[in-house]
């Protein structure tokens, strides 16, 4: 896993990168500037809080690409585990697409990491959860639900 | 003993009216985006307002906007200093008059963004609602009230992200699925979301936005 979080963090623009399993488990190669492993887990429980939205909605979504005025960050959201890169804006994103595809699909071939994925049953639906977020947000996704 | 609610619930109009009428020398507390706005009454009038930084009738003006938030009212509380003298109803007077006025500005621009929008090449469905999901526009998109509160709760999100990640402020959110491909944007506080097609330039489609939303600044 980490070889893939390698490839991605070395292409130009990438920060860094880092792994997140719904049952909670991070890994990751290096932390970016300013950022702590703390931080790393609260960014990847919205990025699950989001994909369950969609979800809830009926619509499948696998890639987020947000544009911040100092960086961008993608989000690739599997059923069981999500690749979050932290970046630069003018990151080189079809370097970085391409390199993803491939990291995704070295992993999903590789027996371990299948093994690895398929023990997990916390559902992305169990984030969504009133104590994992403020009232305002709690009062939308009601709303949805 | 304190009165506490949510505006959604009771009108900011009927606790101006109810304090002022019983003559309660009271404090009104609204917490609203993380901006905390205070009202005092003292012998049947409005006294003092504070949101924020500001205070007096700018301050009350501010805080009659306020739609959603929690309130609490105690009895029994002095006010710090005296910075209003007009009567209660001449400020509820003149501050849903400035809501009307800005509600009227707001959807005139919120009608020419709209139509903006429908021109750019690639765009399927449009979605313009508050970050509390209210909708403000809507335009090719299925289940309006799901969607609007998704997106206000994805918008949040996304901020939230930009913030852990000291990215800065957002500037889009472009979201794909094997179905669906999805623009989210801000625009002052409102949220807007394009549905674009697969075979669009999400790109060059953001390019577009951004002319429309710089035609408003």
């Amino acid at each position: 896993m980490k070889d893939k979080l390698e490839e991605i963090d070395s292409v130009d623009g990438v920060k860094a990168s880092f792994m997140f399993f719904n049952d909670g488990e991070l890994v990751y190669n290096k932390l970016a500037p300013g950022l702590d492993a703390e931080i790393y887990q609260e960014i990847a429980k919205d990025v699950v809080q989001m994909a369950a939205i969609f979800d809830r909605l009926g619509s499948h979504i696998h890639e987020y690409d947000l544009k911040y005025e100092n960086g961008r960050v993608f989000a690739y959201t599997q059923n069981n585990y999500n690749i979050i890169i932290l970046c630069n804006p003018e990151v080189s994103v079809a370097m970085l697409r391409l390199t993803v595809n491939v990291a995704i699909a070295d992993l999903e071939a590789d027996k371990k990491f299948q093994k690895r994925t398929s023990k997990i049953e916390t559902s992305r639906r169990s984030y969504l959860v009133r104590s994992n977020m403020d009232p305002e947000s709690w009062t939308l996704v009601e709303t949805v639900n | 003993m304190a009165l506490v609610g949510n505006l959604k619930d009771l009108k900011l109009a009927n606790i101006v009216q109810l304090n002022c009428m019983e003559k309660n020398n009271s404090m009104f507390t609204v917490d609203h985006h993380k901006v905390n706005g205070r009202i005092y009454f003292s012998d049947g009038n409005i006294v003092h307002a504070t949101y924020g930084n500001i205070e007096g009738e700018e301050a009350i003006y501010k805080i009659l906007q306020i739609k959603e938030g929690p309130f609490r009212v105690e009895n029994d509380v002095p006010p710090p200093k005296r910075t209003i003298n007009t009567p209660w109803s001449n400020l509820l007077l003149e501050g849903l008059r400035l809501i009307d006025e800005a509600l009227e500005a707001k959807g005139d621009a919120l009608s020419k963004i709209s139509k903006g929008i429908k021109n750019i090449n690639g765009v399927n469905g449009v979605l313009i609602c508050s970050l509390f999901g209210e909708i403000l526009m809507e335009e090719g998109i299925a289940n309006g009230k799901r969607a609007a509160a998704a997106m206000a709760f994805i918008l949040r999100k996304i901020d939230k992200v930009g913030r852990a990640s000291k990215s800065g402020a957002v500037k889009a959110g472009h979201i794909s699925g094997k179905a669906d491909r999805k623009i989210l944007t801000k625009w002052k506080d409102d949220v807007v979301e394009l549905n674009i097609d697969l075979k669009a330039n999400p790109d060059g489609v953001e390019q577009a936005l951004e002319k429309i939303y710089a035609s408003f600044q």
